[in-house]
């Protein structure tokens, strides 16, 4: 019987690093995409855009993204932050620096209605922005609201999140990305038996589900099944098997990018793509995911709510090279990271023209709820705050497919057919929100 | 059509046995029931996709996350064993509680609690056996036979397996007859962790890789072992393969998909209480 | 004869004056006291929410150290209770339009029942396979949670909104709709819970609790009914871990499964061991250390899931050397000093 002694056990561990620092390393393959910016750090034009650091009395800013629990949305706050970084570099709002954090609540409501409060509380705390919470829109409104606190949310997930007070979204929200990628495969004819795969968080994947089976209904669209899962599920054959079963020519997936990857790699593994078309909400246009999901899935189609990374345009541009100079070399660059982005610059193109040394929360939230006609290449149509208790200012979105595992366009704009939206394209309108 | 879940019952089952005989190896020969086997599994398999993001050849990756799985067990036996030895079973189960939670602690620090893909390149390879079966599938099922087999005929001939079984049976009266205890123990726990280790990877590649979900994959684990109860590995195999097809199998059919999950809780559950059924008043001897 | 006097003057015993207002019950009414009324204003709206649910954790930490403490029971599914708790709050809040008292005590009974219900066969389990089964009960209630989520608002049995309609939080009790008056309801609630669980503990139940776990062969032939004692400890632990998920539910007013997964029962049982397992104080503690020390330790800039490396070692440090845990060390400390004072006063 050998002996285990720890010299012997010290030996064998220096032999096997020996081993793998000689015959270690793979080549590095993978690669960035298209996502690259072409504009140098020095030349940035971020808030004023005048290469001077602020250095006067900081604005704090906060937001509530989750970021762990089983989904991750942190893309959204950090790129909030990259361009916040960018923005202190360059004058910051008339002088004065952002300083800007954000909190996780781990995919727990109650955790959320904590940390809201926690800001509501916090009189320095002048307003939210690139917020990406999957659960507790509902709750941090309650909290918002009674202290005057606005959030100009990047993500908005649930349904809460697009029927708050205090919350208005920069992103079109899964309902919207559904029932265009519905829309897109109507127009292209290939929608006679639509199956639909979401998660069972509340107000999430029931409230995507209801609207496309209420645009299925208005269009004579038949809707094959529906299923929505559990966001720490594992085991995808069950799925697998009912769309196989369903007889479905197209699948919309409305699930976060990693879960829709795990998804599609169980498909791969049982070989069972087929003829169908497979399409997946702005969750997964991320720059990455066409080398993450493989060969396999070229021709795969991905809504995008906001612009397509790879197109031209100053925003498109800025975000780009801002992500480049600020953020961390493996941030993803997917529609949250815009999203966070966009949410930073209303933000900072907002403060800009108040009083900076009148700069509280009261001024911010005025300041917030009076944008309109907010125009970036970035959006469809342009986005507004306004008084009211739903707020979807982006309900236009692109489409793209994988073409050698990188994201080109498929199509332009397509507005938005939800019929539930009636009223807020009738208060557009009324109010003159978007010029 | 169930042949595919099946298939992949029977995988997960025996990656459940893979690591109960891993647990039983430890539970026979030292007494101790370790919960935080899920988390040296954990530990393993996150660092094998660390090093494989850090671009090592992925064969050197996992067998270092498994090297460290073994050198973790191997040290907390060092350090905690003869502790460990004077208390009672349900304490020693307990302070492993507590490495459960050191070790998660320390993952969700060093990597949060993201769910990342652990991709081994046998993922992709298969073949059609009626459905389709990859050749990770197959040397899950390949490893976990072998290993059950082979740790049955080792304890029962080789000289260390049979000083394990008498250090199973009685501590004291084996260190008289001369057998290197603290030796053979440390053995134990060494096999232990590098068996979790290596079940980490697999069962990360067949779930999720994410660390609290794979430190608590612990419990169906100890579902498996509670059927062979606590003795046999043969019953470990059996147990682990069983749970693992009738978890598959019932998240093929849409009333019992939702309560899949629940299988291994039920399973020993029901097998805990038949065999405690008659009731006997022990007076447990603490050593 | 003489046997019955004594009986009768044990029960008299208990309610003495003397007994009644020793210096220990005075120190504990005034701490609580003083909390109530000075803790909101002091630690501001944040943490009066972090104290909330410490508190109602304490309230869990109890009846884990009940069972544990007193009987040598080691139940790694307390967490579930709680969820059972929270549900059935939630599904008669929305349901009736019952003043929230009412409903906990509703959510008390129900708790206690399904407590009972699920023990019955583990009953005569102890040690491991009783920490096994409690686990993998702990395991089976994740699913049925992740499958029945928790009621807001909806209609039918499982009370859950569906397809767009938005959910509804559970209201909060008329007197305490604030934050601060909701933790003061909830430290007041904790206290009528300390104390159920005190009396239990200081009078006969406690007592044949103790013989139970000292040797159930002499407890039987000392003609204490194991079964029926140990069904009574099930029952008030459960009931008062379902009244500590009533109160859960009535914070956010609404509960998600992920919450009451398995772990954290584990974590719990963790801190119990740590804060003490032999004294309520422990409990509080208990209480203190899986719900406040994260933030906490958030708030000094650290990784909030260092916390559980902190409960491993303590749990390991516990176990080896302070089996009282800190609760236990504390009243250590306070004894040696009262002792210290004694000895000047003597001499």
């Amino acid at each position: 019987m050998t002996a285990i002694t720890a010299r012997s056990v010290v030996t064998l561990s220096i032999a096997a690093l020996l081993a793998a620092s000689l015959v270690g390393c793979v080549a590095d393959n993978a690669g960035a995409g298209n996502a690259g910016g072409n504009t140098s750090k020095s030349d940035l034009k971020c808030g004023l855009g005048n290469g001077k650091k602020a250095t006067g009395d900081p604005i704090k800013v906060g937001a509530i993204a989750t970021a762990s629990g089983g989904v991750d949305f942190s893309s959204s706050p950090n790129s909030s932050k990259a361009y916040f970084d960018c923005v202190n570099d360059n004058g910051g709002i008339n002088g004065r620096p952002i300083d800007y954090s954000f909190k996780d609540d781990a995919l727990d409501p109650t955790k959320t209605a904590q940390l809201a409060a926690g800001y509501a509380a916090d009189t320095s705390i002048v307003g939210l922005v690139g917020d990406a919470t999957f659960i507790g829109c509902d709750v941090a409104n309650a909290e918002y609201a009674k202290a005057n606190l606005y959030s100009i949310t990047g993500v908005g997930v649930p349904q809460a999140c697009f029927h708050s007070s205090n919350i208005a979204p920069v992103n079109a929200g899964p309902r919207q990305s559904a029932i265009q990628l519905l829309q897109w495969l109507q127009k292209e004819g290939k929608a006679d038996k639509v199956f639909q795969v979401g998660l069972n968080t509340q107000g999430n994947g029931d409230w995507v589900a209801a609207g496309i089976n209420e645009y299925a209904k208005a269009n004579g669209i038949n809707i094959v099944g529906t299923e929505l899962s559990d966001p720490t599920e594992s085991n995808w054959l069950p799925l697998i098997q009912k769309i196989k079963d369903s007889g479905a020519t197209s699948v919309i997936i409305v699930d976060p990018g990693p879960i829709t990857a795990a998804i599609l790699a169980a498909v791969e593994q049982q070989d069972a793509r087929g003829t169908i078309t497979w399409t997946c909400t702005a969750s997964c246009y991320d720059a990455q995911f066409g080398s993450q999901i493989g060969a396999y899935w070229d021709g795969f189609v991905a809504n995008s709510e906001l612009q397509l990374v790879d197109s031209a345009g100053t925003d498109n541009e800025l975000w780009k090279s801002v992500m480049d100079a600020y953020a961390a070399k493996d941030a993803p660059r997917d529609t949250f990271s815009q999203a966070g982005f966009l949410a930073a610059k209303i933000f900072t193109d907002a403060l800009l023209k108040l009083d900076p040394k009148n700069i509280t929360r009261d001024t911010v939230s005025t300041a917030l709820l009076g944008v309109k006609a907010y125009k970036s290449d970035l959006l469809c149509v342009p986005w507004y705050y306004g008084q009211a208790d739903e707020h979807n200012a982006n309900h236009s979105t692109r489409t793209a497919e994988i073409k050698n595992g990188v994201y080109t366009k498929l199509t332009g704009c397509i507005d938005s057919g939800d019929p539930a939206l009636t009223s807020i394209l009738a208060n557009e309108k009324s109010e003159g929100l978007v010029g | 059509m169930i042949l595919p879940f099946v298939v992949a019952g029977l995988v997960l089952g025996a990656l459940y046995a893979l690591s109960g005989v891993g647990m039983l190896v430890l539970y026979r020969t030292t007494g101790v029931l370790n919960f935080g086997y899920g988390a040296l599994g954990a530990m393993s398999a996150m660092l094998a996709w660390q090093f494989a993001e850090l671009r090592m050849q992925p064969v050197l990756a996992y067998a270092l996350g498994i090297l460290v799985a073994t050198a973790l067990s191997l040290l907390f036996g060092f350090l905690a064993g003869p502790f460990l030895a004077t208390v009672t079973t349900l304490t020693k189960a307990t302070a492993t509680l507590g490495l459960a939670l050191i070790l998660l602690g320390v993952m969700l620090f060093a990597w949060n609690d993201k769910a990342r893909f652990l991709r081994l390149a046998t993922d992709t390879i298969g073949f059609q056996l009626g459905t389709r079966i990859t050749v990770t599938q197959i040397i899950c099922l390949g490893l976990a036979t072998v290993i059950v087999i082979g740790t049955s005929l080792y304890l029962r001939h080789s000289p260390t397996g049979t000083s394990m079984r008498a250090l199973a049976s009685d501590r004291e009266l084996a260190s008289m007859l001369g057998i290197r205890v603290r030796r053979v123990e440390l053995l134990a726990w060494a096999v232990s962790g590098a068996l979790g280790g290596i079940s980490g990877i697999l069962l990360s590649s067949q779930t999720r890789l994410e660390p609290l979900f794979l430190t608590f994959i612990v419990i169906p684990v100890l579902a498996a072992v509670v059927v062979g109860r606590f003795k046999s590995l043969v019953g470990t195999l059996v147990g682990g393969l069983v749970i693992g097809v009738v978890q598959a199998v019932a998240s093929a059919f849409p009333s019992t998909s939702p309560f899949s999950n629940a299988t291994p809780f039920v399973v020993a559950t029901i097998v805990i209480l038949y065999l405690q059924r008659r009731k006997v008043v022990t007076i447990e001897v603490s050593r | 004869m003489t046997a019955t006097v004594n009986q009768r003057s044990s029960r008299v015993a208990a309610w003495s004056p003397a007994k009644l207002f020793s210096a220990r019950n005075i120190v504990v009414l005034v701490v609580v006291v003083g909390v109530l009324i000075f803790t909101p204003s002091v630690v501001g709206a944040y943490w009066t929410r972090i104290f909330t649910i410490c508190t109602i954790f304490s309230i869990a930490a109890a009846g884990i150290a009940l069972l544990y403490g007193r009987l040598g029971l080691v139940s790694l599914g307390q967490v579930s209770l709680i969820g059972v708790g929270g549900w059935i709050t939630l599904r008669i809040g929305h349901a009736t339009s019952l003043p929230f008292e009412v409903v906990l005590v509703i959510a008390a009974i129900g708790t206690g029942i399904i407590g009972v219900l699920v023990g019955l066969p583990a009953l005569r389990l102890s040690g491991l396979n009783l920490a096994i089964v409690t686990l993998m009960l702990a395991g089976a209630f994740e699913v049925i949670f992740n499958v029945t989520g928790f009621p807001n608002g909806g209609d039918g049995f499982l009370g859950r909104a569906q397809g767009g309609v938005l959910q509804q939080p559970l209201a909060r009790p008329s007197l305490g709709t604030t934050d601060p008056d909701y933790f003061r309801y909830v430290v007041v609630v904790a206290a009528i819970m300390f104390l159920v669980i005190g009396l239990h503990l200081s009078n006969r139940p406690g007592r044949a609790w103790a013989a139970i776990r000292q040797s159930e062969a002499g407890a039987l032939a000392a003609g204490i009914g194991t079964v029926r004692y140990r069904l009574w400890a099930l029952a008030v632990v459960s009931a008062t871990t379902g009244v500590a998920g009533g109160l859960l539910a009535g914070n956010a007013g609404l509960l998600d499964p992920i919450s009451f997964k398995a772990p954290a029962s584990i974590l719990l049982f963790a801190t119990v061991l740590i804060g003490g397992a032999y004294s309520l104080v422990g409990a509080v503690i208990a209480g203190f250390l899986s719900q406040g020390v994260p933030p906490l330790l958030n708030a000094w800039g650290l990784d909030g899931n260092l916390i559980f490396v902190l409960l491993g070692f303590g749990m390991i440090q516990a176990i080896t050397t302070a089996p009282q845990g800190i609760a236990g060390q504390l009243q250590g400390l306070v004894r040696r000093i009262a002792g210290a004072i004694a000895k000047r006063r003597s001499r």
